[in-house]
Parts: C-alpha cells; structure tokens; sequence
C-alpha cells in the first residue's frame, strides 16, 4: 500500500475505492478456478495414485466420511439390502439420493460435483471475509494506530484452496466437504444478517456431521440485518432471538430425521447418531478417542464416552457467550472445538478451521504461541501417515507411534484454540480501553 | 400248573426280548467301514452307524423308550424342538486332487452344526442355543461358544435335508435353518470317548472295536460327526421315523506307523475284533480296490462296484474284520486312471499381505465337466473382517485362456452387523464347462477391542471356509457321497455334494496390550489441558498490572 493511502486509512477517513472491491471479486473468482482446475486435473488425470495413495489413507477418511463405505452403502441400497442394516454405512441418505443420481453418470461427474463443492466453500469463505471486511470499514471500533487491514477475500480462498489438508480430502473423496459447505453456508448466511437461513443451513450440517449442532450457539447471537453493530441488550428480543433459532433447528432437523426413520427403521438412528456418540467403529484417525476406548476396560466404557462428548459439546454456550460481540469468532473457536475432539476427527476438519483464520489477521500479531503450535501441528500431519505405515504396512511399529502423532496433532489443535481465543481477548481490551496497549496485563 | 407254564413262556419271551435279533420292536442299527487305498499310498478309512426307528412320529413325539437310539440326543433334540441336526468335528484338509471324492460331506476345519429348528426366527434363537449347549456337554467341546457372532442363516446352500445330503432337494421346511462354525476348534480323545459311548455296541464288538484313539488322531485327516434327521423315501417325503447317522473318516498313512507292504485292519488300527456286534442287522467293511497294486485276502462274501471300481463287502458277523489283510505290489504308475479327480474343487486363500489393514478374499473353483455346471456358493466371515460386497468380481478362464466375466443368477447378502452377526453371501451361478473361475472380493479388517483379541494376538483369527455345492447326476466318476447313500436309500439319479475350501488366519493389527493405564493417563491428560485452558479463557479477563513500568 503507498504511504498516502496507509495514512488516510489509519485516520480513519478513507474509503478504500470501488475498484478495489471489484479487482477483488476477480481475484477470488481466477483463484476458485484455477483451484478446482488443479483439483480436476488431479482426479482425472492421476485418478489411479490417488486411489492407491490417498483414499485409503485413514487421516483422511472415516467411517462416517469414507467414500468407499458409501459406494458400498450405495450397492446395497441398489440391490434392494436395507443400508443401515449392517456396519458398514453411516451416512446420510441424503447422500445415498445425490450419489444414487450421480453413478449411473460417468465417474467424471462425480469428481465435478466434489470439486464443485469444495470452490463453493471457498467462495463462501470470501464472502465472509468480505462482508466482515465491508463491515470494519463501515465504522468498526478500531485499535488506535493500528494498520487496519482484514485479509482480502482472495487470499482467504487462496489458502483454502491450496492447504493440501483440503487438497488431501477432495482427492481421497471424504464426504466432510459436503458437512463444510452446509456450515460455510449457515456461515455465509449468518454474517450476511440472516439467522433463520442460517439456523436451517446448520441443521443439514448437523444431519451430515453430528457436531455443527455446536453452532446454533453462535447463530443464535448474530444480529440480524436491520440492527446496528452494536449488541442489543434488550433480553428480550435476545431470548426471542435464541427461541426463534432453537425452534427453527428442532423443526429442520426432526422433519428430516422423523422422514429417514420412516423410510429406513430406527436402525438409520443407530447407523449415524448413535453410532457417532457411542463410537461403535474403533478404526484409528486422528483423534483421542480411538485408541482410548480400544483400551479402556468394558466397565468404564459408558462413563467414559459420555465424558469425552459433553468435553466436545458443552462449550457451545459458554464459548458463544464469552464471545457475543463477534459470533463468527465465535463459530470458528467452536469449529476449531470440533475438529480436535470430535469422535472420528479428519485432517478435512482442520482444514475448515484453518480456512476460516485469515479472516481474523488482525489477532495474529497478539497470538503468543505460534511457534509451538504450528510446529506441533507440522510434527502431528507429517508423522502420522509414517507411523501408520510403520505400524500396519511394515509392522516394524506399534499403535503408540501413530497414536503419539495424534496426540500432538490435537494437542497442536488445542494451543492454537487457545492462543487465538486469548488474542482476541487481549484486542478486545485494547478496543475498550486503548491506553492500555503499551501496558502489561495478565489474565485474572 | 396253568401259572407255571404261563411263567415259563413270559420268563421265555422276557429273555428273548432282551437279548434281541439286532431288530429290537422299530429300531434299526447297521454299520458299515469303508476302507479304500489312496493313490500316494494313504488309506482312507470311513466308518458308519446307522440307528433308524420308525416307528414314532419324527422327533416330536415325545421318546419314552430308548433302546439302542442313544438318550442323550434323543432328549436334546426333542426339547429344543431340533428337526434335523448335522455336527461334524474336523481336523486335517481333504486333499481333492489327490484323495478324488471324500466319502462325507464335513470337510471344514473345525467344528460345525447344522441344525433345523421348529419355530420362527425369534421363537428358535433361545433354543438354538439351547441345543449348542447342550452338545456342548455331551461332546465335551467348546461349542458354547457358537453364539450370534458365529451363527449364519444360509438360505440357498442348505436347502435340501442336511442329515441325509444325498437326497433330492426336499421342499422348503417350517423351521429356521442356522449354521454354526467354529474354525480353530480341535477334536481329540475327549471328543470320542462320548462319542463311542453312543454306539450300542461301543467299542466292545464289532466295527466300533477298530476305534482306537491313537491311531485315529494320527493321521492326515480326520473328520467325527452324528447327524440327526427323518426317514426319507425314494421321493423325498419324509416318513415317519428317525435316522441317527455317526460317522468317523480318517486318513492314515500306515508307513507311519512301521507298516509298509503288507497289513491287515487290525494291525492298522492296533485293536482286535473279538466279537460281532450282536444288536446290529447288517454289519460290512467295503473295500474299494484300485484298478491294480493291491490285493486283499480273504476273499469276501460278495464283489459289487462302488464308484465304477471293484469293492469286496465283507460281513463282519461272519468275518473278523481285524483279519482282512491287504497286500501291496509296486506298481508302474497305471493306476493313474484309477482315481478320477472330483469334477468340482475349489481353493480360497486371502489376498493382502499379512498385516495389513485390509485384504480379500479369492476363491478358485474348477470345474472339470464338459458340461455347465450350476453351483451354490456360500462364504460366511465374521464382523470384524467388513466386506464389500461391491468389489465382488466373477471371471472364468477356459482352457484357451479367454476370461469371461460372470454374474450370479442369485445373490442373497446378508451384512455383518459389529459383534452382532457374521456377513454372509451365498451365489448361486453356473459355471462354464472345462474352466477356472475365479470369485474375489475385498474386505477391510476391522480394529477390535482390548479384550476381544485372543490371548496370542498376533496368531490371528482362524476364518472357517467357504463351501460350495453342486448336483451330482454322474453314473461313472460318481461321489462316493452318494455312492455311499445308495447303501441305505433307494437308488439316487441325483444327490447334492458339498465342497469346503481351506481356512485363512486373519491377523488384525493389534493394539499394544502393555499399556492400557498409560494411555488412559495421556489421553485424559490432554483434555484435561484442553479443558483448563477454555475454561481460563472463558471465565478470566486482562487486568492491568497495577505496578508502574
């Protein structure tokens, strides 16, 4: 940026002009292109190394993502075998619908539609760092002498787009980038001031994966278009608001679950909900729980899932709550909450998380334990598929090697969660009270 | 003196009764040793009682009166409502292009049981496992542990009467059919001892003397099993009446055992004859001759043709069975004709290398007719080996070396569901004259808990076989199966064979077992940390240090 504009911009008086909005919706829509081009070219044109390689790669695919178990679920329902009648299947039949559809069309289609997919949350992803974006220049309280940049939408899809996590679990064809897009929707539609659609976009999301049933919390909060920035205190129009969520969710989500317990038997029920709260398969991925509850002993089994889930799910409120001034803040801490600890975790989870950050480049320079994290997130990717080949293709390891990697891998997860959560803290405190930016605070 | 004599003549047909002709009131006891000389100088030895009562209403109708049918079973069968019941213990593989034809249909490694039970699907699990028990304690095995996990209900593969699977396919029964199979389940004296127990004669007189523990269990192969069914007429309609089939079949190679060019049964066996038994109506050994190298003397009571080759039948209640002595002549290798190979085999092995987290299965079934051949194949594995059905792959290869994919004109799949039941697929198809085919499909391997590996871990988990079965219409080449029927039925045009493939270890990647504490330890450490530190950011805020810089 020339020195001329950084000193407009810093007093607060400039606009950035039209045209750069424009170039910028360019840039994202060269950048979506060329990364679904890459990924098409890869599907098709190295189809067989990636079969080889990539999907049978357990950090990338689960039993409740697994695009082999949905062929699979895909042949029994074609052959007339009750799908969830058996373990092998745990996914949606939503799912079942579009791939029923999709297969009787050349494989070419299928791999249009995952790629389809994946730039359609990166589009969404810009448009919220956008809005957020349209939204600061629009009189968002700034930290005096800041440099007041948010992160352009292209960079933010730049970043999705080529993390090869996300390039990983396009190619391996894990059903999660559906469960992402449903929640970049209700996202997208969220920060755009709309929480009904919003609620109804995180009930899909919910039926797909259980956990984004965490982001009600956030979406609850979010303002909607009309109302100023400013958090409405009335309590009444904020228990409206969290009523009105609560209603919209339980009525989206139950007249979808009631219609497939119709069509398929509560066994549906206890193929994909049951089945994730209670961890039923014990196939490693890069989560706590597997490995824990191959060893826990039987008595302890039930006490100790619930402990694990309500650890996941019970800081949907709290965390929402802390951070109402900013429920997308708040969304990412809590989609950062269940790529750590959700019962069949992915590498795919992380790249949501991951592709959600940039939008808050204003925190980086008060995170304090970058270094760590993102060396023991690096330590955690990198080392966990040599492990699993040490131990299952070589058998020259043991389980502990591959589930050390995954300890530091969450453990990596749980730092950066942390650091971020802290850093917004600390700017939220240089927002209210700016004279404290040179003096030493602690937490109390 | 009326009273006298009136004593006299009842003490006289008391006695008389007692002591029996061998047709005690309806039952029935014949047995019957088949002894047939193998091409690689081993000698197949195939042992059969047989008690048929006829006079009740099948098994039903409640028994008050056992004789020579054997109580035990008779009470277990009536209460678990058991209309036909097919257990066979077996160690050692049926090598068929060596051996040919196996005299009996139980060719699978381990325990099996084939049980029909009266009664709705629901209504008939507790008295399945009732009836495992329960044969549990007779046979002193460890059949208790056949549970849901290990219990299949093949609808196509067993649909003709599995006591007597000679006969023409009877139509649909009214009980539910299950098939239980323990694959790493062995057979030893303890397992014979009841068993003998239930002969009449037992192992005092006539063929059940030849039973010698040691000489039984050294052997090549080995297979011991009672079945337990109605009469059945030439047509297949069940008449009234029971038939209780033992058998035992084994393969000794006598060179183990010091005895080389010349030997009679009781040396083989190391046990002598001394009496006929006196219960029993018929009372043979067969000899099956190969076309030259050996010679048996004596002489027998009458030659027929068993399987298109010279057999000497022998009446034990005439002749010691300890003292027919076979003698054999170095031959050149002429006798390559003499031994047929089955006109169906099949083999399976797993693919995958031995760790592994994933693997398949491939099965090779020959067919050597000249013509089609329509087959039931059936293959159960259990929960923790996750099969895709959509990976099943068909191809044929004639001897040209065209390959030609197959469909199955029939597929019935029923999916494993975890630690609930096995995955089972049964096919039907028809296979091509004079081809190979091969039948793969993949499976991932499943990752168990702590407690469910076996104490050697590592070993792995024997996988029970796959069996494949077909109509056998054949005059010459016949099975000896059904050969071996037509000694007690009528004449047979058709009766079904049963061919079991070898079993496969599945290791499953193994967590490590030395520390469950430590891990508990790491994991919770780590949420402990997760939930400190969310808890911190939640409930504390930045305050300003008060102290001037």
């Amino acid at each position: 940026m020339s020195p001329q504009k950084r000193k407009a911009v810093a007093a607060g008086k400039a606009s950035p002009p039209l045209t750069n909005a424009q170039d910028d919706n360019g840039r994202v829509v060269w950048v979506v292109a060329l990364g679904c081009a890459v990924r098409l070219c890869i599907l098709v044109l190295f189809s067989d190394i990636v079969a080889r390689y990539l999907s049978d790669q357990v950090e990338l695919s689960t039993p409740v993502t697994s695009y082999k178990r949905l062929r699979e679920g895909l042949f029994l329902s074609a052959n007339q075998i009750p799908p969830f009648d058996g373990g092998i299947f745990h996914q949606s039949p939503l799912l079942l619908l579009m791939f029923g559809v999709l297969h009787r069309l050349p494989e070419f289609f299928t791999d249009l539609v995952y790629v389809a997919a994946d730039g359609l949350v990166a589009l969404m992803l810009a448009r919220i760092a956008a809005s957020r974006r349209a939204r600061d220049k629009n009189g968002s309280p700034l930290v005096p002498g800041e440099i007041a940049f948010s992160c352009g939408p292209s960079i933010v899809a730049t970043l999705y787009l080529f993390n090869p996590l996300t390039l990983g679990t396009v190619l391996a064809k894990s059903t999660i980038v559906f469960s992402h897009l449903a929640i970049a929707a209700a996202l997208c539609a969220a920060v755009d001031g709309r929480p009904v659609v919003a609620t109804v976009w995180s009930a899909v999301a919910t039926h797909l994966s259980v956990y984004p049933a965490m982001l009600l919390a956030p979406i609850a909060l979010v303002p909607p278009a009309s109302a100023a920035y400013e958090q409405n205190r009335r309590s009444g129009r904020l228990a409206k608001r969290i009523a009105t969520t609560v209603a919209v969710f339980a009525l989206a989500f139950g007249a979808m679950h009631f219609l497939f317990v119709a069509f398929y038997g509560i066994q549906y029920f206890t193929a994909t909900f049951d089945f994730v709260l209670r961890v039923a398969d014990l196939q490693p991925n890069v989560g706590l729980f597997w490995y824990f509850f191959i060893e826990i002993f039987d008595e302890f089994r039930m006490f100790f899932f619930v402990v694990f889930q309500l650890t996941a799910l019970a800081f949907a409120v709290p965390v929402a709550w802390r951070f109402r001034s900013d429920p997308l803040f708040a969304a990412t801490i809590l989609i950062g909450i269940i790529s750590a600890l959700k019962s069949y975790p992915s590498w795919g989870d992380l790249s949501l998380f991951l592709g959600l950050l940039p939008i808050f480049e204003e925190l980086f320079k008060y995170m304090q334990y970058t270094f760590l994290s993102t060396n023991l997130l690096l330590y955690g990717i990198g080392l966990a598929p040599v492990f699993w080949h040490l131990w299952i293709e070589q058998g020259s390891g043991n389980a502990n090697f591959f589930y050390a990697a995954t300890l530091v891998y969450v453990f990596g997860q749980i730092t950066l969660l942390f650091d971020l959560g802290s850093a917004m803290l600390r700017r939220e405190l240089d927002i209210h009270h700016p004279e404290t930016r040179t003096r030493p605070v602690i937490q109390d | 003196m009326l009273w006298q004599i009136a004593l006299t003549a009842g003490c006289y047909l008391l006695v008389r009764t007692a002591l029996g002709t061998g047709i005690d009131g309806d039952e029935i006891f014949s047995e019957n040793l088949l002894v047939k000389p193998l091409r690689d100088g081993k000698t197949l030895l195939h042992f059969e009682f047989e008690i048929k009562q006829t006079s009740t209403i099948g098994i039903q109708a409640s028994q008050h009166h056992y004789h020579l049918f054997p109580r035990q079973i008779g009470e277990i069968a009536l209460q678990n409502n058991v209309e036909e019941l097919y257990l066979s213990f077996t160690q050692g593989n049926w090598r068929q292009d060596a051996w040919g034809y196996p005299p009996t249909s139980s060719q699978g490694v381990g325990a099996e049981i084939i049980a029909r039970i009266n009664g709705t699907e629901q209504a008939s699990l507790g008295k399945w496992k009732g009836l495992t028990n329960a044969l549990s304690g007779v046979f002193c095995a460890s059949l208790n542990f056949i549970s849901d996990e290990n219990t299949s209900k093949p609808r196509l593969m067993f649909n003709v009467s599995a006591s007597n699977s000679g006969d023409i396919n009877v139509p649909a029964h009214h009980g539910t059919l299950r098939h239980g199979f323990l694959p790493r389940e062995s057979v030893c004296t303890e397992n014979l001892t009841p068993w003998i127990k239930q002969l009449p004669c037992q192992a005092k007189s006539g063929l059940g003397a030849l039973l010698n523990p040691y000489r039984l269990y050294n052997m090549h192969f080995h297979s011991m099993g009672i079945s337990l069914g109605p009469v059945m007429d030439a047509i297949g309609d069940e008449q009234e009446g029971l038939v209780y089939k033992q058998h035992i079949t084994v393969v000794l190679d006598p060179r183990t055992f010091g005895l080389d060019k010349s030997w009679a049964l009781g040396e083989l066996m190391e046990r002598d004859v001394e009496a006929a038994c006196p219960v029993s109506s018929k009372s043979t050994v067969q000899v099956v001759l190969p076309e030259a190298g050996v010679q048996v003397f004596p002489e027998p009571a009458r030659r027929e043709t068993l399987v298109g080759q010279n057999t000497y039948v022998y009446d034990i209640q005439k002749q010691d069975a300890a003292s027919i002595r076979f003698e054999f002549s170095t031959t050149d290798e002429k006798e390559t004709q003499a031994q047929l190979l089955p006109v169906v085999t099949a083999h399976r092995h797993v693919n995958g290398h031995g760790g592994g987290s994933s693997g398949g299965v491939e099965t090779e079934i020959i067919n050597r007719s000249n013509k089609p051949m329509g087959i039931t194949y059936f293959d159960s594995l259990p929960w923790y080996l996750r099969v895709y059905l959509h990976t099943l792959a068909i191809e044929a290869t004639d001897s040209d070396g065209r390959i030609t994919k197959l469909r199955p004109t029939n597929t019935m799949f029923t999916p494993a569901i975890d630690r609930g039941r096995p995955s089972s697929i049964e096919l039907t198809m028809t296979l091509p004259a004079n081809t190979r085919t091969a039948l793969r499909y993949s499976f991932d391997k499943g990752f168990i808990k702590y407690s469910e590996h076996p104490p050697d871990a590592n070993r792995g988990f024997n996988i029970g076989p796959a069996i494949i079965s077909y109509r056998s219409n054949a005059d010459v080449n016949r099975p000896l199966v059904c050969a071996l029927q037509n000694t007690w039925s009528r004449q047979q045009s058709e009766c079904v064979v049963r061919v079991y493939t070898e079993l496969f270890l599945a290791s499953l990647p193994t967590p490590d077992f030395s520390m469950p504490y430590n891990v508990i330890t790491f994991t919770c450490t780590i949420l402990a940390l997760f939930f400190g530190r969310i808890f911190n950011l939640l409930t504390r805020d930045f305050a300003v240090l008060k102290d001037s810089d």
